[in-house]
C-alpha cells in the first residue's frame, strides 16, 4: 500500500523526471517545502518499495512501477482539476488544491466514470502533450485489432454513427460483455466472434466502432 | 365440429433464429417460411387454433433483437404490438442462447404487456445445462413453458396455457444506471397518460425510440429529447448504450442464477457448427457444399425433366393443337402449340429445375448453413461491390431471374441493387438459360463444353463486379448478423418455402411465358421476321460463326429462353432435337449457348427489372446484356476456330 505521502513524493520525482534525469534532493525538498533530511528517508522506502531508483550524488528516478504509479496519479489530477474548471466551473486555484488531495483516493473506476462524464476519451488530453486519461481512464482499442483468441471486455462503443451504433447494441454488442475472437474471414471479410452463447459475424465498418479493453489488462 | 365462443389474440415474439416460425406452425398448422438467415420474416403471417371453445388468433411479428426501432422490422413489430390489441404477448426464447432474448422480454415488460414464455430448443440447452425454468419463472414474474418446436415437445401444455389466459403483466424491474433512475423519477409525472406505463416510455423515449415518442405530446417529447441529450452530453455515450449495458448485465445475473453449465463435451452437431463456419474447414466445406448441389440439381433436374416430359406428351400431347386447329385452322394450330409449349414449360423447366433448386436452398437456410456461406463469402463480395448477403438474391437466380431482381430488395442500397441485379440478369444463368446449357449444350458438345460456360460465366460475374464497383459511387456495405446453431430443418417449412419463392415465377412469369408463346407462334405462321435473317446476318454469321437463321431463335430469346432450342429444330426444318447435329457443328452449339447464357433478360424479368430499378437502367441492362452476349460469342468462335 502506498500511502497519500508518499505519492507525494512519487509525484515530485515524477515531474523533475521528466524535466530532465535524476531528481536531486534538495529539488524534492524545495517542491515539496520539507526538508532535504525527511527526503532523503522517504526516497530510502521508496527504493525498498520498488518504485524509485536512489543514486548517491546523481538522485532519485522511477522504475518502470514507480512510473507507472506517479503516471495514473498525475492523470487522475488532471481529470479531476479538468472536472473542477470545465463541469463545476471552480477557478482554477481551488480545483488544483482540491485535486491534490482527491488524486489519492480516487479509484481506477471512478476515473474512468470521471473520464466518460468530462468528454469522450479521445477529447480528454491532459497538458503537457500526454494522451490524457488513456491509462486511468478508457482503455480501449477497437475490436478490430484485436486477434484471434484473444478475448476482451467492451468498453464503450464509438458514436460516431447513431444508427450502426444501435444495430451494435440490438446485437448485444455493449459495453461490459466479454467477447473473443473465434477467427477471420478471408478477404479481408468479416470477423466471427462470440458473445457469450452466441456467434456473430461483423465486418470492419462495425468492429472499428467497438473499443475493448484486453483481457490482461482489465 | 368446434365453435369457439371466445376469442384470444396472440401476438408472437422473438428474436430472429429461436424458432418462433417453426412454434407458430406447429401451433396453428399453417406453414410459415421459416428461415435462419436473419430477417427473412419480414412479412407478418396470421393463423389460428381452437381448443376449449377458444379461438387463438395467432400473429407472427417480425423477429427482431430488440424494440428499439433500429430496423423496419422493428418498427414493423413495435407498431403492431402497439395497434394489435393482444391479449397475450408469447415471446419466443431461444434457451440455448438467453441473454439476447431475456433482453427483448425486459422491454415487452416495461411497455406492459402481458406475456407468456415459451423457452423453446430446450433440447439443446438440456445437453448443455442445468436450466432451472421454475426460478427464472419467479425472477421475470411470467409462466414459462419449457418447449421443443421442431419435435412438438411441450406444444401442448404452452398451448393450454394460452387458452386459459395464464398470461401477465409482469412486475419485474430493471435497475438502471443511478442516472437513468433519476431521469424516470423526475419524468414520470410527464408521462403518465399514455399508451404505456411511464416507467417504460421514458425508457424507450431516452433511447431514442420515434414511434413510441411520437405517441406522447410535445412537451413531454421535448423534455425527454433534451434529458437524453443531456445524459450524452455527461457521459460521453448515448442513453441508448447505457440502458443496454444495464440490460445486458441484468441479464447476464439472471443467467448465473438459472443456468449452470454441464460440464460436457461439444456434442456432433455442436462440432459441425463450428466447423462450417471457421474459414480452414469451413471454406472447403463450402466448396463441397456447392458442388453436391450443382450436381444433384444437373443430374436430378435432367432426370426429372425427362421424365415429366414423356408424360406431359401422354397425358396432354396434341390435344390443345388439335383443338385449336378445329376451331380456327392453321393459325388455330399455332395458338394451340404456343399454348401447349407454356404448359409444358412448366413441367420440364420449372419444375425440374426451378423448383428442385428452390428446395434445396429452403433446406440450407432453414438448416442454418446459409449466414454460414454468407460470413464465408462476404470478403470475396466486397470486391465485387457487394455483401456476403447478396449470395442469396444471386442463388435465387439460379432459378428464375424474377425472385431474384425482387430479393434484391434486401440488398439495402441502390447502388448494390443495381450492381445485384446487372450481374442477375447477365452472369447467373436463370432456369431456362441453365436448361439450354445442360440439357443442350452438354447433350452435343459434351459436358466440358457446358462447364466452359460456366467458367465463362463466373469469369463475367467477376469482371463485371469489379468494373461496377469501380464505376459506381462507393457507398459502405456493411455486415453484422448472427450465425445461429445448425440443425434438423422441418420439412413442411422446406416444402412451403419452395412453394412461396415458386409462387412469383407462376404469379409474374408464367402469364407472360404464355402470351410469349402466343405471339412467338403467330409471328412463326406469318413469317414475320424472315426480313431479319439476311440483314443481321454480319451478328450470327460474320461474328458468331452460326448459320443466319438462329438471329430468329435469338430474338424469341427475349419472350422465352429455352423455346430457343425448339425454335432451332423449327427453323432447320430438323425432325428432333437429336436431329440438329446434322445442321450445327458442337462449335457452333457452344457459341449458340454462350449468347443465349448472357444476353438479354426475357420478357418476365423485363417487367420486373422495369418496376424495381426503373425503366432507364433496364433498357441499359438490355442493351448491355446483348452486346456483352456478342461480344463474349464471338471471341468463344474465334477462340474455337483457332483450336
Amino acid at each position: 500500500m502506498v500511502s497519500a505521502n508518499m505519492e507525494d513524493y512519487l509525484l515530485a520525482i515524477y515531474r523533475l523526471n521528466r524535466d530532465g534525469g535524476p531528481a536531486k534532493t534538495t529539488d524534492i525538498a524545495d517542491m515539496l517545502s520539507v526538508s532535504p533530511a525527511s527526503v532523503t528517508e522517504m526516497v530510502k522506502r521508496l527504493s525498498e518499495e520498488g518504485l524509485v531508483d536512489y543514486e548517491r550524488y546523481r538522485g532519485s528516478t522511477l522504475t518502470p512501477r514507480g512510473f507507472r504509479h506517479a503516471e495514473r496519479l498525475h492523470r487522475k489530477h488532471k481529470l479531476v482539476e479538468k472536472f473542477m474548471v470545465n463541469v463545476l466551473r471552480s477557478d482554477p486555484e481551488s480545483a488544483h488544491d482540491s485535486a491534490c488531495r482527491i488524486e489519492h483516493s480516487l479509484s481506477d473506476d471512478d476515473a474512468r466514470s470521471l473520464c466518460r462524464i468530462i468528454g469522450s476519451p479521445e477529447e480528454c488530453v491532459c497538458d503537457q502533450g500526454n494522451t490524457g486519461c488513456r491509462n486511468v481512464a478508457l482503455v480501449g482499442i477497437p475490436l478490430s485489432e484485436m486477434k484471434k483468441g484473444e478475448k476482451a471486455v467492451i468498453s464503450f462503443l464509438k458514436s460516431d454513427s447513431p444508427e450502426k451504433v444501435r444495430k451494435l447494441i440490438s446485437m448485444g454488442l455493449v459495453p461490459g460483455r466479454t467477447v473473443k475472437i473465434e477467427s477471420e474471414m478471408p478477404m479481408k471479410g468479416p470477423i466471427l466472434i462470440s458473445l457469450d452463447d452466441s456467434l456473430l459475424v461483423l465486418d470492419r465498418e462495425y468492429t472499428s466502432l467497438v473499443m475493448v479493453e484486453k483481457e490482461e489488462c482489465a | 365440429m368446434c365453435i369457439a365462443n371466445r376469442v384470444v389474440k396472440l401476438a408472437l415474439m422473438g428474436a430472429p433464429n429461436v424458432g418462433k416460425s417453426t412454434l407458430f406452425t406447429k401451433l396453428t398448422g399453417v406453414g410459415v417460411i421459416t428461415s435462419n438467415y436473419p430477417g427473412t420474416t419480414v412479412e407478418f403471417e396470421e393463423g389460428s387454433f381452437v381448443r376449449h371453445n377458444t379461438m387463438v388468433s395467432v400473429h407472427d411479428l417480425p423477429g427482431t433483437y430488440s424494440l428499439s426501432g433500429e430496423s423496419e422490422d422493428e418498427v414493423v413489430a413495435i407498431r403492431m404490438l402497439a395497434e394489435g390489441e393482444f391479449d397475450t404477448v408469447l415471446l419466443v426464447v431461444d434457451a440455448s442462447r438467453i441473454e439476447s432474448s431475456l433482453v427483448l422480454a425486459f422491454q415487452l415488460i416495461e411497455l406492459g404487456y402481458p406475456i407468456i414464455i415459451a423457452l423453446n430448443q430446450m433440447d439443446i440447452a438440456r445437453r448443455r445445462y442445468y436450466i432451472d425454468t421454475a426460478k427464472l419463472g419467479e425472477i421475470l414474474d411470467v409462466p414459462i413453458y419449457p418447449v421443443v418446436a421442431t419435435l412438438g415437445e411441450g406444444v401442448d401444455e404452452l398451448a393450454n396455457a394460452i387458452v386459459k389466459g395464464e398470461a401477465r403483466v409482469s412486475k419485474f424491474k430493471v435497475r438502471y444506471d443511478s442516472h437513468i433512475e433519476a431521469y424516470i423519477r423526475r419524468l414520470e409525472k410527464d408521462v403518465e397518460s399514455g399508451p404505456y406505463p411511464p416507467r417504460g416510455a421514458i425508457i424507450k423515449m431516452l433511447e431514442g425510440n420515434e414511434y413510441i415518442s411520437s405517441l406522447y405530446d410535445n412537451e413531454v417529447r421535448d423534455k425527454i429529447y433534451l434529458a437524453a441529450k443531456e445524459f450524452q452530453a455527461l457521459h460521453g455515450e448515448p442513453a441508448a448504450v447505457h440502458i443496454n449495458r444495464d440490460r445486458f448485465g441484468e441479464a447476464g445475473r439472471i443467467r448465473k442464477e438459472v443456468i449452470e453449465p454441464k460440464d460436457v463435451k461439444p456434442s456432433f452437431s455442436d462440432r459441425l457448427s463450428d466447423i462450417t463456419v471457421q474459414p480452414l474447414t469451413g471454406i472447403p466445406i463450402l466448396m463441397g457444399v456447392l458442388a453436391t448441389v450443382f450436381l444433384s440439381i444437373v443430374y436430378l433436374g435432367q432426370w426429372l425433366e425427362q421424365e415429366l416430359e414423356s408424360i406431359f406428351n401422354a397425358l396432354v400431347g396434341d390435344v390443345i393443337i388439335d383443338l385449336g386447329s378445329s376451331i380456327a385452322g392453321e393459325l388455330g394450330a399455332s395458338i394451340g402449340t404456343g399454348i401447349t409449349m407454356g404448359f409444358e414449360a412448366i413441367l420440364v423447366l420449372i419444375v425440374p429445375y426451378v423448383m428442385v433448386w428452390y428446395a434445396i436452398m429452403a433446406f440450407l437456410e432453414d438448416s442454418g448453413y446459409m449466414p454460414r456461406a454468407v460470413a464465408l463469402l462476404d470478403g470475396v463480395m466486397h470486391h465485387v461491390g457487394l455483401h456476403g448477403r447478396a449470395i442469396i438474391p444471386m442463388l435465387v437466380g439460379i432459378g428464375c431471374s424474377v425472385p431474384a431482381i425482387m430479393a434484391t430488395r434486401t440488398a439495402g442500397s441502390k447502388r448494390e441493387r443495381l450492381i445485384l441485379s446487372i450481374l442477375i440478369v447477365m452472369a447467373v444463368p436463370c432456369g431456362a438459360q441453365l436448361a439450354i446449357i445442360l440439357g443442350f449444350v452438354s447433350r452435343f458438345a459434351g459436358i466440358g463444353a457446358a462447364a466452359g460456360i460456366f467458367a465463362i460465366l463466373l469469369g463475367l460475374l467477376l469482371f463485371l463486379g469489379l468494373v461496377m464497383d469501380r464505376w459506381l459511387r462507393k457507398e459502405p456495405t456493411t455486415l453484422a448478423m448472427e450465425i445461429p446453431d445448425l440443425r434438423r430443418p422441418a420439412p413442411r417449412n422446406i416444402l412451403f418455402k419452395t412453394y412461396s419463392r415458386s409462387k412469383d415465377f407462376f404469379v409474374i412469369a408464367f402469364p407472360l411465358m404464355l402470351v410469349g408463346s402466343i405471339i412467338l407462334e403467330i409471328l412463326l405462321y406469318y413469317n414475320t421476321l424472315d426480313f431479319l435473317v439476311e440483314p443481321m446476318s454480319f451478328i450470327t454469321v460474320g461474328i458468331l460463326g452460326l448459320p443466319a437463321i438462329p438471329i430468329i431463335a435469338f430474338i424469341f430469346g427475349i419472350l422465352r429462353k429455352e423455346l430457343a432450342v425448339g425454335m432451332l429444330v423449327t427453323l432447320f426444318g430438323a425432325t428432333s432435337v437429336y436431329d440438329l447435329a446434322n445442321y450445327m457443328t458442337p462449335d457452333q452449339v457452344i457459341v449458340f449457348g454462350v449468347v443465349m447464357a448472357i444476353y438479354m433478360p426475357c420478357v418476365a424479368t423485363w417487367a420486373v427489372l422495369m418496376k424495381e430499378i426503373g425503366v432507364k437502367n433496364s433498357i441499359f441492362v438490355g442493351l448491355a446484356s446483348v452486346t456483352v452476349s456478342i461480344i463474349i460469342g464471338g471471341v468463344v468462335n474465334l477462340l474455337l476456330s483457332v483450336v
